[in-house]
């Protein structure tokens, strides 16, 4: 068992290693660029030019430049951004993080809560109007980018309707924390995370509807009515505790990719000071060391995310030992 | 002297939504304290039979009669269905491993239809799960409870399987093919559980298409073919001396265990009929060796004396 | 008659995770001549299906050696494997796994004689129809279109294409209906007397394997226990696991004696001595010592038990 663990948790370090090495050659050892340029900015001066290629070791090795920029990263934390007037940038990720979280917690909530209604319904319904319906709603939602969807909830929110009784509420775009009001925070995210959720909805509809659909014509699902189990117990609790395992690795694999920065789009839109965001300011400044930082923090979430996925799926199926292949 | 039927089936069709006819007249019935065989091959409607009575095809459209303890289950509401599942109809399945859901522990899946029949808590109703897998020979069953399917071998998968179906006292156990996935050993351990249930007095319907199997743990046997009961009689009369010509050929056809090797197995030429091309008359005749016009239309059973009955021309008056 | 195939002292070990092993295979020497059937029967686990595979030169024994024709085959390559595998055939259990679903029955008939650039393929296509009993008419058709009993002859059509001198079927009758069984086993028996193929039967079924083999072998958790003619181990079996197995069939005419008790053990984890000794009802002391070897007794036949019920 913990054997297991610890092979399971070197296994982690040795993808974040690997991540690490590729993003940093990419960005650092590219051949013809310049790195300490890029992390200078456009017009600084020859003083913080020089002072930079000693600070990053950029007059040496490539593993020693590797090794002062991991340090920077993970134990100095003093990575410091000149575009952005010599802020430090690991803090910056940091306080963009609890941003991200409550913006993909919201639209977990909204996805996993909407897909299971509508999975279960358009399953136990199948075939009927009611389901084909739901299932073109979800293709709909699917299909419509989330920027676009952003942007009209916006429109009618912010300006057009804003005034009427529907959208009143609605508070102006940008974020609250939640140590500082609750009732604030949540009114600020409940629009973005629904746009985010809009996309995930229809597909894990989708796939739990046909994994439940499945799973239904299993055997063990027989034996559950031939028990004199009644129809929601057979559908709630035997056929949902088989479909999970798909649902679950999916979701797994999203959330984490959302938490490291794939709601990108929808802060953007919104105007929430999340982590997304900050990456596609370091992208569009060309800003090294925030890239750097955000591109790390985002693989780390997505190797941890997983690690935490494989060992939930033991937990759902104990056919799987030791929780090395997911299925 | 004639024990009263606990499961009296008269001629069970059942259809699907398209119209075709999967069976065509199922006419048997059960006592308690007796077992039926139902043999048949594969298509002939054997574990269909079995699942109209437990009520799980709820997508076939049913015609006839099935009274089961004198209520009438073809007309009862799904609500007082639901109750009798379980409790006083229980089912054993082919499949152990497939039959079990494979994500909770054994015990917890025979707590479950303890509790949904019996009033009783938790804790209660594990202590009768433990009980009830020590009856059925399962070694230390309180650990045996605690495991997942995957982790028990095929035979004492079995034993939970019958536990489970025994958990409320049924009134008729229905047995589908419940030796099947097991090896000649362990069947006939699970053969000699069944034997022993029987004479405690619960009504086994066994679905099975191994003579053998039914020679070893019925009183009464019914033989199957495309959709209709062909011969009905107890298992001595009908093994000894067949007399439907379908009976008689699947008997001939077992490779026997002594005496001489025979140059050839006799067979029966063709296949069965699939469902839509089920002849008008009687269903065996296209393989009949001794068939003659007035196959053409279906026999009806005839009475052969004692719970005897044939549905052959060649029995006519 | 000449030896076709030979096993001598086949181990076949699988590593599970953490540095267990499990025998499929201990130790099994045996031999079938030209044109003999012989059977290899036991339950679930006992390694018959894994001995076969190993016979035929699908994947190599751990230890020991097989030998086709006088020549060793195990631990060849499968390229120098290639000229054996026309000489010998398998005929799988499942009969629609072991059809390509897009392929038609002439297509999936006429690929062997294909592949080992046979000439005159149309006229052995038909010919093999023939032999398994099957109109020419099945060639354009696909094989979900065929009943499982016609789906074995197809397969064992194939299996033929190539004039094999030796056929291994695992279980090839099992999955059928007792009628269309029937049917199959005669048409083994018919090929049998047409082309003069040896066959090695591997069966669960010890009376299918009465009329299929001219003899038995006897496995239990990977180890021959008996061997010989098969009227001869059936009708008066020597050792008491083949009683047992043969006592556990249910039939017409007499009750089930006592069962044997308990499961098979693990062969991860097999008993010393004889295998046998934790379930048998005749197991002295010695038993669970001595591992007794194959020896002979009346008739040809051997026994792998210290205390034979025939001497």
């Amino acid at each position: 068992m913990i054997g297991a663990f610890l092979s399971r948790a070197g296994q982690m370090l040795l993808v974040i290693f690997g991540i690490s090495v590729l993003v940093f050659s990419i960005f650092f050892a590219t051949p013809g660029a310049d790195p300490t340029a890029r992390i200078a900015g456009r017009g600084a001066s020859p003083q913080v030019v020089a002072r930079i290629r000693a600070e990053y070791g950029f007059d040496r090795a490539l593993p020693i430049q590797y090794v002062r920029m991991m340090e920077k990263l993970f134990v100095t934390r003093d990575l410091t951004s000149y575009v952005d007037h010599g802020e430090p940038v690991v803090p910056e990720v940091m306080g963009a993080a609890p941003v991200t979280l409550s913006l993909v917690l919201w639209a977990a909530f909204f996805w996993v809560g909407g897909s299971l209604l509508i999975g279960v319904a358009s399953a136990v319904l199948r075939d009927s109007w009611i389901d084909r319906i739901l299932m073109v709603l979800g293709v709909i939602g699917l299909s419509m980018p989330v920027f676009w969807l952003g942007e009209v909830v916006n429109l009618f929110t912010q300006s057009r309707w804003h005034d009427t009784w529907m959208f009143s509420w609605v508070p102006s775009l940008g974020y609250v924390p939640f140590s500082q009001n609750p009732w604030g925070w949540a009114k600020a995210l409940f629009l973005p995370s629904l746009t985010l959720a809009s996309s995930f909805i229809g597909l894990y509809a989708r796939v739990l509807r046909a994994e439940l659909l499945g799973a239904m014509g299993e055997d063990s699902i027989r034996t559950a009515r031939a028990k004199g189990a009644g129809p929601v117990r057979v559908w709630l609790w035997h056929g949902l505790r088989l479909s999970w395992l798909s649902y679950v690795s999916l979701f797994g694999l999203d959330f984490a990719q959302l938490l490291g920065g794939g709601a990108l789009l929808t802060e953007v839109v919104f105007a929430l000071p999340g982590v997304g965001r900050l990456t596609y300011q370091g992208l569009a400044t060309l800003d090294l060391p925030l890239i750097m930082a955000t591109v790390m923090y985002s693989a780390i979430f997505v190797v941890v995310a997983n690690a935490l996925i494989d060992g939930i799926y033991t937990l759902l199926d104990p056919r799987i030992a030791g929780g090395r292949n997911a299925r | 002297m004639r024990a009263e039927p606990l499961l009296q089936i008269q001629d069970l069709r059942l259809e699907l939504p398209d119209g075709r006819r999967l069976l065509d007249g199922v006419t048997l019935d059960v006592a308690a304290g007796q077992s039926l065989g139902v043999v048949g091959e594969s298509g002939s409607g054997k574990s269909l039979t079995a699942m109209s009575v437990m009520g799980l095809l709820p997508r076939l459209k049913a015609k006839g009669s099935i009274v089961f303890q004198k209520h009438e289950l073809l007309s009862m509401r799904e609500k007082e269905r639901r109750k009798l599942r379980g409790s006083q109809m229980a089912m054993i399945f082919q499949d152990p491993m497939t039959a079990f859901l494979p994500v909770r522990s054994i015990g917890a899946q025979i707590d479950e239809q303890i509790r949904l029949h019996q009033p009783l808590s938790r804790h209660e109703a594990r202590a009768l799960t433990v009980k009830l897998l020590e009856r059925m020979g399962v070694p230390d069953p309180e650990m045996a409870a605690r495991r997942y399917p995957h982790q028990l071998s095929g035979g004492l998968r079995q034993r939970a399987m019958i536990a489970m179906a025994l958990s409320c006292s049924p009134a008729l156990l229905i047995a589908d093919e419940p030796t099947t996935a097991l090896d000649v050993t362990v069947q006939a351990q699970i053969l000699v559980l069944l034997r022993t249930l029987r004479e405690e007095g619960a009504g086994v319907m066994l679905i099975t298409h191994d003579m053998g199997v039914v020679a070893q743990s019925c009183t009464h046997v019914a033989v199957l073919y495309a959709g209709v009961v062909v011969e009905r009689g107890t298992v001595v009369d009908v093994l000894q001396q067949p007399l439907h010509p379908y009976t008689q050929a699947l008997l001939a056809a077992i490779p026997p265990l002594d005496g001489p090797k025979p140059e050839r197995l006799p067979t029966i030429p063709g296949q069965p009929p699939v469902p839509e091309a089920r002849p008008s008359g009687c269903v065996f005749s296209p393989r009949c060796p001794k068939v003659r016009p007035d196959c053409a239309v279906r026999p009806d059973m005839i009475e052969m004396g004692e719970g005897r009955r044939v549905a052959c021309v060649l029995y006519g008056a | 008659m000449s030896i076709l195939l030979e096993a001598r002292s086949v181990e076949k070990h699988y590593r599970l995770g953490g540095g267990r092993v499990l025998q499929a295979v201990a130790g099994v020497s045996l031999q079938v001549r030209r044109g003999e059937a012989l059977a290899l029967v036991g339950e679930s686990g006992c390694g018959k299906s894994t001995l076969g595979r190993t016979l035929i030169g699908l994947g190599a024994p751990t230890s020991g050696e097989v030998l086709f024709d006088g020549a060793r085959i195990s631990g060849l390559s499968d390229r120098s494997l290639r000229p054996y595998r026309a000489r010998m055939q398998m005929v799988f259990q499942d009969s629609s796994a072991s059809f390509n679903p897009r392929r038609t029955v002439g297509e999936a008939l006429a690929e062997p004689l294909k592949i080992h650039r046979r000439t005159g393929i149309v006229e052995r296509v038909h010919e093999l129809l023939d032999q398994v009993g099957m109109s020419r008419s099945v060639l354009k058709r696909y094989p979900h279109e065929f009943s499982g009993g016609q789906r074995q002859r197809l397969n064992i059509a194939r299996a033929l294409a190539l004039g094999p001198e030796l056929l291994v079927a695992d279980e090839p009758v099992s999955a059928l209906d007792v009628s269309v069984q029937a049917q199959i086993v005669n048409l083994f028996g018919d090929l049998r007397s047409q082309l003069g193929v040896a066959c090695v039967f591997i069966s669960h079924d010890l009376a299918v394997v009465r009329q299929m083999a001219d003899r038995i072998a006897v496995m239990y958790l990977g180890g021959i226990v008996e061997q010989g003619d098969g009227l001869a181990v059936l009708g008066a079996p020597a050792h008491p696991y083949t009683k047992a197995l043969l006592d556990a069939v249910p039939r017409p005419d007499r009750p089930l004696p006592p069962p044997l008790a308990g499961d098979v053990p693990s062969p991860v984890n097999p008993p010393s001595g004889c295998r046998f000794h934790t379930r048998c009802p005749i197991a002295q002391a010695r038993c669970a010592q001595e591992r007794p070897e194959l020896r002979g007794i009346t008739g040809g036949r051997e026994v792998a038990c210290h205390y034979p019920l025939v001497s």
